[in-house]
Protein backbone atom coordinates (compact mmCIF):
# COMPACT_ATOMS: atom_id res chain seq x y z
CA UNK A 1 0.00 0.00 0.00
CA UNK A 2 1.62 3.49 -1.32
CA UNK A 3 0.22 5.00 2.02
CA UNK A 4 2.40 6.17 4.53
CA UNK A 5 0.60 5.49 8.30
CA UNK A 6 0.12 8.60 10.49
CA UNK A 7 -0.13 8.15 14.25
CA UNK A 8 1.01 10.56 17.47
CA UNK A 9 4.28 8.20 17.03
CA UNK A 10 5.51 9.72 14.06
CA UNK A 11 4.55 13.32 15.06
CA UNK A 12 8.09 15.38 16.44
CA UNK A 13 6.70 18.05 18.70
CA UNK A 14 10.11 19.58 19.36
CA UNK A 15 11.00 19.37 15.38
CA UNK A 16 11.55 23.30 15.92
CA UNK A 17 13.89 23.08 18.13
CA UNK A 18 16.06 22.24 15.32
CA UNK A 19 14.63 24.96 12.86
CA UNK A 20 15.66 27.43 15.38
CA UNK A 21 18.96 26.05 16.47
CA UNK A 22 20.01 25.97 12.79
CA UNK A 23 17.71 29.15 11.48
CA UNK A 24 21.32 30.85 10.18
CA UNK A 25 21.22 27.79 7.51
CA UNK A 26 17.84 28.46 6.57
CA UNK A 27 18.62 32.55 5.91
CA UNK A 28 16.67 33.11 8.69
CA UNK A 29 17.41 36.95 10.73
CA UNK A 30 18.78 36.51 14.06
CA UNK A 31 16.33 38.61 15.96
CA UNK A 32 13.73 36.02 13.95
CA UNK A 33 12.10 32.83 16.38
CA UNK A 34 10.16 29.86 15.24
CA UNK A 35 6.81 30.77 16.63
CA UNK A 36 4.84 27.32 15.84
CA UNK A 37 1.69 28.59 17.43
CA UNK A 38 -0.10 29.64 20.26
CA UNK A 39 -3.16 31.96 21.56
CA UNK A 40 -2.15 35.33 20.12
CA UNK A 41 -3.57 33.57 16.85
CA UNK A 42 -6.22 32.46 18.33
CA UNK A 43 -7.41 35.43 19.89
CA UNK A 44 -6.39 37.41 16.57
CA UNK A 45 -8.56 35.25 14.56
CA UNK A 46 -11.90 34.92 17.09
CA UNK A 47 -14.53 35.46 14.41
CA UNK A 48 -12.74 33.81 11.47
CA UNK A 49 -12.63 30.45 13.25
CA UNK A 50 -16.60 30.34 13.36
CA UNK A 51 -17.59 31.21 10.13
CA UNK A 52 -18.00 28.44 7.07
CA UNK A 53 -15.96 28.44 3.86
CA UNK A 54 -18.41 25.86 2.56
CA UNK A 55 -19.83 28.36 0.30
CA UNK A 56 -16.24 29.25 -1.60
CA UNK A 57 -16.66 25.22 -2.92
CA UNK A 58 -18.51 24.02 -6.19
CA UNK A 59 -19.48 20.69 -5.28
CA UNK A 60 -18.54 18.40 -8.89
CA UNK B 1 39.71 29.66 -24.70
CA UNK B 2 37.26 33.08 -24.96
CA UNK B 3 34.70 30.68 -26.17
CA UNK B 4 35.31 28.28 -23.47
CA UNK B 5 35.02 31.09 -20.66
CA UNK B 6 31.99 32.90 -22.38
CA UNK B 7 30.20 29.36 -22.63
CA UNK B 8 30.47 29.10 -18.81
CA UNK B 9 29.34 32.06 -17.99
CA UNK B 10 25.99 31.29 -19.45
CA UNK B 11 25.92 28.56 -17.63
CA UNK B 12 26.49 30.13 -14.24
CA UNK B 13 23.98 32.51 -15.22
CA UNK B 14 21.01 30.34 -16.50
CA UNK B 15 20.15 29.77 -12.80
CA UNK B 16 19.86 32.49 -10.44
CA UNK B 17 18.73 32.12 -7.21
CA UNK B 18 15.76 34.87 -6.46
CA UNK B 19 17.16 37.25 -3.42
CA UNK B 20 16.89 36.08 0.16
CA UNK B 21 16.66 32.28 -0.80
CA UNK B 22 19.83 30.23 0.55
CA UNK B 23 20.12 26.67 -0.40
CA UNK B 24 20.09 24.15 2.71
CA UNK B 25 20.62 20.83 3.45
CA UNK B 26 23.89 20.48 3.01
CA UNK B 27 27.00 19.61 4.84
CA UNK B 28 26.41 22.15 7.11
CA UNK B 29 22.93 20.28 8.81
CA UNK B 30 24.47 16.83 8.49
CA UNK B 31 22.91 15.82 5.65
CA UNK B 32 23.23 15.65 2.03
CA UNK B 33 19.82 15.44 -0.27
CA UNK B 34 20.18 14.33 -3.90
CA UNK B 35 18.45 17.42 -5.14
CA UNK B 36 18.13 21.01 -4.14
CA UNK B 37 16.61 22.89 -1.33
CA UNK B 38 16.15 26.19 -0.57
CA UNK B 39 14.10 28.51 1.61
CA UNK B 40 13.48 31.97 1.76
CA UNK B 41 11.80 35.02 2.34
CA UNK B 42 9.22 37.34 -0.16
CA UNK B 43 8.23 40.72 0.11
CA UNK B 44 4.29 41.15 0.98
CA UNK B 45 5.43 44.52 -0.99
CA UNK B 46 1.83 45.51 -1.90
CA UNK B 47 0.71 45.75 2.01
CA UNK B 48 3.97 46.35 3.79
CA UNK B 49 6.02 48.22 1.66
CA UNK B 50 8.10 49.04 4.48
CA UNK B 51 9.15 45.28 4.62
CA UNK B 52 7.83 44.74 8.68
CA UNK B 53 6.37 41.88 7.62
CA UNK B 54 7.45 39.26 5.20
CA UNK B 55 6.68 34.97 4.46
CA UNK B 56 8.83 32.20 4.96
CA UNK B 57 8.91 29.26 2.62
CA UNK B 58 11.17 26.19 1.79
CA UNK B 59 11.44 24.94 -1.70
CA UNK B 60 12.05 21.25 -2.02
CA UNK B 61 12.45 20.57 -5.82
CA UNK B 62 11.08 17.70 -7.29
CA UNK B 63 13.59 14.45 -6.88
CA UNK B 64 14.35 13.65 -10.38
CA UNK B 65 12.86 17.23 -11.67
CA UNK B 66 14.56 20.61 -13.88
CA UNK B 67 13.88 23.38 -11.36
CA UNK B 68 13.24 24.81 -15.56
CA UNK B 69 10.97 22.52 -16.93
CA UNK B 70 7.63 24.57 -16.96
CA UNK B 71 5.33 21.48 -16.57
CA UNK B 72 6.65 20.35 -13.02
CA UNK B 73 3.89 21.14 -10.76
CA UNK B 74 4.64 23.48 -7.79
CA UNK B 75 2.55 21.83 -4.83
CA UNK B 76 2.36 24.54 -2.10
CA UNK B 77 1.27 23.01 1.21
CA UNK B 78 -0.39 25.20 3.93
CA UNK B 79 -0.81 24.15 7.63
CA UNK B 80 -3.80 24.71 9.82
CA UNK B 81 -4.51 26.53 13.44
CA UNK B 82 -5.06 28.85 12.52
CA UNK B 83 -1.21 29.86 13.08
CA UNK B 84 0.37 26.71 13.13
CA UNK B 85 3.47 26.78 10.78
CA UNK B 86 3.81 25.12 6.97
CA UNK B 87 7.44 23.52 8.86
CA UNK B 88 5.97 21.75 10.85
CA UNK B 89 4.00 19.26 8.32
CA UNK B 90 7.08 20.01 5.87
CA UNK B 91 9.20 18.14 8.28
CA UNK B 92 6.53 15.77 10.00
CA UNK B 93 3.93 14.71 7.41
CA UNK B 94 4.40 15.47 3.47
CA UNK B 95 7.94 16.85 3.60
CA UNK B 96 10.94 14.30 2.53
CA UNK B 97 12.96 14.87 5.85
CA UNK B 98 11.78 14.07 9.35
CA UNK B 99 13.15 15.50 12.24
CA UNK B 100 14.05 12.69 15.30
CA UNK B 101 13.97 14.02 18.91
CA UNK B 102 17.57 13.64 19.05
CA UNK B 103 17.83 15.93 15.67
CA UNK B 104 19.17 13.62 12.98
CA UNK B 105 17.14 13.66 10.00
CA UNK B 106 15.51 10.59 8.49
CA UNK B 107 14.25 10.73 4.79
CA UNK B 108 10.42 10.12 3.74
CA UNK B 109 10.07 8.10 0.86
CA UNK B 110 6.35 9.37 0.16
CA UNK B 111 7.46 12.69 0.35
CA UNK B 112 4.98 14.97 -2.11
CA UNK B 113 8.63 16.32 -3.97
CA UNK B 114 8.09 12.89 -5.84
CA UNK B 115 5.67 14.54 -7.23
CA UNK B 116 6.88 17.99 -8.20
CA UNK B 117 8.69 20.74 -6.12
CA UNK B 118 7.18 21.45 -2.74
CA UNK B 119 6.37 24.79 -0.97
CA UNK B 120 5.82 25.17 2.70
CA UNK B 121 4.94 28.67 3.85
CA UNK B 122 4.26 29.57 7.10
CA UNK B 123 1.53 31.76 6.48
CA UNK B 124 -0.35 34.07 7.67
CA UNK B 125 2.95 36.28 8.87
CA UNK B 126 3.59 36.32 12.11
CA UNK B 127 3.88 32.32 12.41
CA UNK B 128 6.90 30.34 12.15
CA UNK B 129 9.74 31.96 10.89
CA UNK B 130 7.22 34.17 8.83
CA UNK B 131 7.52 37.42 10.66
CA UNK B 132 4.98 40.61 11.07
CA UNK B 133 6.42 43.28 12.80
CA UNK B 134 2.82 45.61 12.76
CA UNK B 135 -0.84 44.22 14.41
CA UNK B 136 -1.58 40.90 13.71
CA UNK B 137 -3.38 39.51 10.93
CA UNK B 138 -7.45 38.90 12.17
CA UNK B 139 -8.82 36.99 9.19
CA UNK B 140 -8.76 34.56 6.24
CA UNK B 141 -9.81 37.65 4.24
CA UNK B 142 -6.48 39.66 5.49
CA UNK B 143 -4.94 36.08 5.11
CA UNK B 144 -5.74 35.70 1.52
CA UNK B 145 -4.17 39.36 0.14
CA UNK B 146 -1.22 38.62 1.90
CA UNK B 147 -0.73 35.26 0.64
CA UNK B 148 -1.58 35.97 -3.30
CA UNK B 149 0.81 38.76 -2.58
CA UNK B 150 3.40 36.06 -1.33
CA UNK B 151 2.64 33.99 -4.71
CA UNK B 152 3.10 36.20 -7.10
CA UNK B 153 6.39 37.46 -5.88
CA UNK B 154 7.53 33.70 -5.09
CA UNK B 155 6.49 32.57 -8.76
CA UNK B 156 7.60 35.38 -10.66
CA UNK B 157 11.00 35.09 -9.12
CA UNK B 158 11.34 31.58 -9.63
CA UNK B 159 10.29 31.72 -13.18
CA UNK B 160 7.39 29.14 -11.87
CA UNK B 161 4.58 31.18 -13.13
CA UNK B 162 3.82 28.91 -16.06
CA UNK B 163 4.02 26.17 -14.14
CA UNK B 164 0.73 24.08 -12.89
CA UNK B 165 0.42 25.23 -9.82
CA UNK B 166 -1.75 23.23 -6.27
CA UNK B 167 -2.69 24.36 -3.39
CA UNK B 168 -2.79 21.81 -0.70
CA UNK B 169 -3.33 21.77 3.15
CA UNK B 170 -5.08 20.39 6.34
CA UNK B 171 -7.16 21.24 8.92
CA UNK B 172 -7.91 25.13 9.23
CA UNK B 173 -5.85 25.20 5.61
CA UNK B 174 -9.84 24.42 4.82
CA UNK B 175 -10.58 27.88 5.66
CA UNK B 176 -7.31 29.27 3.92
CA UNK B 177 -7.25 27.26 0.73
CA UNK B 178 -10.71 28.19 -1.27
CA UNK B 179 -10.08 32.13 -0.11
CA UNK B 180 -7.19 31.45 -1.77
CA UNK B 181 -8.51 30.04 -4.47
CA UNK B 182 -11.02 32.19 -4.89
CA UNK B 183 -8.48 35.53 -5.14
CA UNK B 184 -6.49 33.60 -7.53
CA UNK B 185 -9.40 32.86 -9.89
CA UNK B 186 -10.60 36.36 -9.58
CA UNK B 187 -7.37 37.83 -10.55
CA UNK B 188 -6.03 35.57 -13.52
CA UNK B 189 -4.34 39.30 -14.89
CA UNK B 190 -1.16 38.27 -12.34
CA UNK B 191 -0.83 34.91 -15.02
CA UNK B 192 -0.65 32.18 -12.04
CA UNK B 193 -1.69 28.72 -13.45
CA UNK B 194 -3.88 27.84 -10.60
CA UNK B 195 -4.82 23.93 -11.50
CA UNK B 196 -6.22 22.85 -8.28
CA UNK B 197 -6.44 22.67 -4.69
CA UNK B 198 -6.32 19.15 -2.22
CA UNK B 199 -7.60 19.79 1.42
CA UNK B 200 -7.73 16.90 4.58
CA UNK B 201 -9.51 17.19 7.21
CA UNK B 202 -10.61 20.65 6.55
CA UNK B 203 -11.99 23.21 9.07
CA UNK B 204 -14.20 24.33 6.03
CA UNK B 205 -17.74 24.96 8.14
CA UNK B 206 -16.64 24.39 12.35
CA UNK B 207 -20.58 24.53 13.04
CA UNK B 208 -22.12 22.50 10.93
CA UNK B 209 -18.70 19.44 10.97
CA UNK B 210 -18.49 19.91 14.28
CA UNK B 211 -21.89 19.15 15.51
CA UNK B 212 -21.97 15.85 13.38
CA UNK B 213 -18.79 13.55 14.58
CA UNK B 214 -21.14 11.55 16.57
CA UNK B 215 -23.58 10.80 14.46
CA UNK B 216 -21.43 10.62 11.47
CA UNK B 217 -18.83 8.24 13.21
CA UNK B 218 -21.56 5.89 14.76
CA UNK B 219 -23.41 5.60 11.91
CA UNK B 220 -20.13 4.82 9.95
CA UNK B 221 -19.54 1.79 12.86
CA UNK B 222 -16.59 3.46 13.64
CA UNK B 223 -17.86 4.34 17.44
CA UNK B 224 -19.85 2.29 20.07
CA UNK B 225 -23.16 3.78 21.58
CA UNK B 226 -21.16 4.94 24.93
CA UNK B 227 -18.54 6.45 22.15
CA UNK B 228 -21.10 8.27 20.58
CA UNK B 229 -22.31 9.91 24.01
CA UNK B 230 -18.96 10.76 24.73
CA UNK B 231 -18.58 12.24 21.39
CA UNK B 232 -21.80 14.44 21.82
CA UNK B 233 -20.69 15.31 25.22
CA UNK B 234 -16.99 16.83 23.77
CA UNK B 235 -18.87 17.98 21.03
CA UNK B 236 -21.48 20.50 22.78
CA UNK B 237 -18.31 21.60 24.44
CA UNK B 238 -16.93 22.51 21.58
CA UNK B 239 -19.96 24.42 20.18
CA UNK B 240 -20.59 26.28 23.46
CA UNK B 241 -17.08 27.25 23.33
CA UNK B 242 -16.74 28.58 20.21
CA UNK B 243 -20.41 30.66 20.66
CA UNK B 244 -18.41 32.31 23.96
CA UNK B 245 -15.49 33.20 22.32
CA UNK B 246 -13.28 30.57 23.91
CA UNK B 247 -11.17 29.43 20.86
CA UNK B 248 -7.98 27.78 21.56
Amino acid sequence: MNFRKYDQDNINPNYWKFLNDNKKQFGVPDDVNYVEDGDAMYKAFGKDISMSFAAELEWV
Amino acid sequence: MKYLLLGFAVLTLSFCLPVDATPFFNSKLGYNLSYKAYSGYEKIDWYFPEQTARMYYSLWQGVGDDIKDKSVPIIIWLQGGPGAASQFGCFNEVGPLYIHPDGKLQENGYSWSNRGHLVCVDQPVGVGFSYNRGKPVTDTYEASLHFTNFLHNFLSEWNFLENPLYISGESYAGHYIPSFARFLMANVSLGINLRGVMIGDGYLDPVNQMNFYDSMTYTAGISSLSAREQTTSVQNQALLNLFSGRYQ
